[in-house]
């Protein structure tokens, strides 16, 4: 297997193809928010809810792709001149697989039965009762989950730097400010259009 | 035969010494530096060589080496950029 590709598919791939690959995986990802009621509520946010449409599912990616191409775009430019709107655009839409994939783990009956249990006792935790393969599931689902996150900022980072050919730590400073902001202006997108 | 371009020991640049005739024998003997496209390494020449030969189109040596635009234009920037360093160096030391 090939882990570079993996990790950095930015470095091999072209624009177009790049391109196709984000836009039919966001297709992808709104219809699991819609099937399985997920909302994007963040830019690396994937979270149960009630009754979402696909076209709500579409527009809140929307609204978390805009933010993060927006925000490393101008931290692009700053950084180095040669910078392409259609690059970034492609580290924009890619790097949310890793979320749609995470949304997956949602459907699991168990995730389910533990968080009723322990919203029930939430007062008096001592009554929790949990089976043992419970808690085994809902760790390894835990890890999986941050394993994604983390996949999600390796993707950022890596097609961060192919774009930008950054090489300087100090860049890097750009980059974690532009990724807070996108954050932020996500959130408030997402609650208030 | 490769052309050695740092000498073995501190890793300086070298310089040309001795040339040949191949014809006569003739033997000239200095202290020559080396043109700047000799002090790039062997992979650096073939960069140069084949943008050249893809009529100076990134997009094209990209699609060759079927690697990215954006990783192709990085290369070269990385070697403009060394280029230039080496150009300053040979002019401060003229």
């Amino acid at each position: 297997m090939n882990w570079k590709l993996i990790f950095n598919p930015f470095s091999k791939f072209s624009e177009i193809k790049l391109l196709a690959f984000g836009i039919v995986i966001t297709l992808i990802g709104s219809f699991i928010g819609h099937f399985l009621n997920l909302t994007y509520d963040g830019v690396f946010d994937a979270h149960l809810s009630k009754e979402v449409s696909f076209l709500q599912s579409l527009k809140e990616n929307f609204l978390d792709i805009s933010s993060v191409f927006l925000m490393l775009f101008i931290a692009g430019k700053i950084i180095y001149k040669k910078t392409r709107m259609i690059d970034i655009l492609n580290i924009s839409l890619v790097s949310r697989f890793p979320t749609y994939i995470s949304g997956l783990f949602a459907i699991n009956p168990v995730l389910e039965r533990v968080s009723k249990e322990v919203l029930k006792n939430m007062e008096h935790p001592e009554k929790i009762q949990l089976a043992t393969l419970d808690l085994v599931i809902v760790l390894i689902i835990s890890l999986l989950s941050i394993f994604m996150l983390v996949y999600s900022i390796i993707l950022l980072v890596n097609g961060f730097r192919v774009s930008t050919n950054t090489k300087k730590a100090k860049h890097f400073v750009f980059f974690i400010i532009a990724l807070i902001l996108a954050e932020v202006i996500a959130k408030t997108l997402v609650y208030n259009i | 035969m490769k052309l050695p371009i740092t000498c073995p020991s501190c890793e300086n640049p070298l310089n040309v010494s001795q040339m040949r005739c191949n014809q006569c024998e003739t033997m000239i003997n200095g202290n020559y530096e080396l043109p700047l496209f000799l002090k790039l390494n062997r992979d650096e020449q073939n960069f140069i060589l084949n943008f050249f030969l893809s009529s100076g189109s990134i997009k094209e040596m990209a699609k060759q080496a079927e690697l990215s635009y954006p990783t192709m234009r990085n290369r070269m920037d990385d070697l403009i950029e060394k280029i230039k360093k080496l150009d300053i160096n040979s002019e401060k030391k003229e």
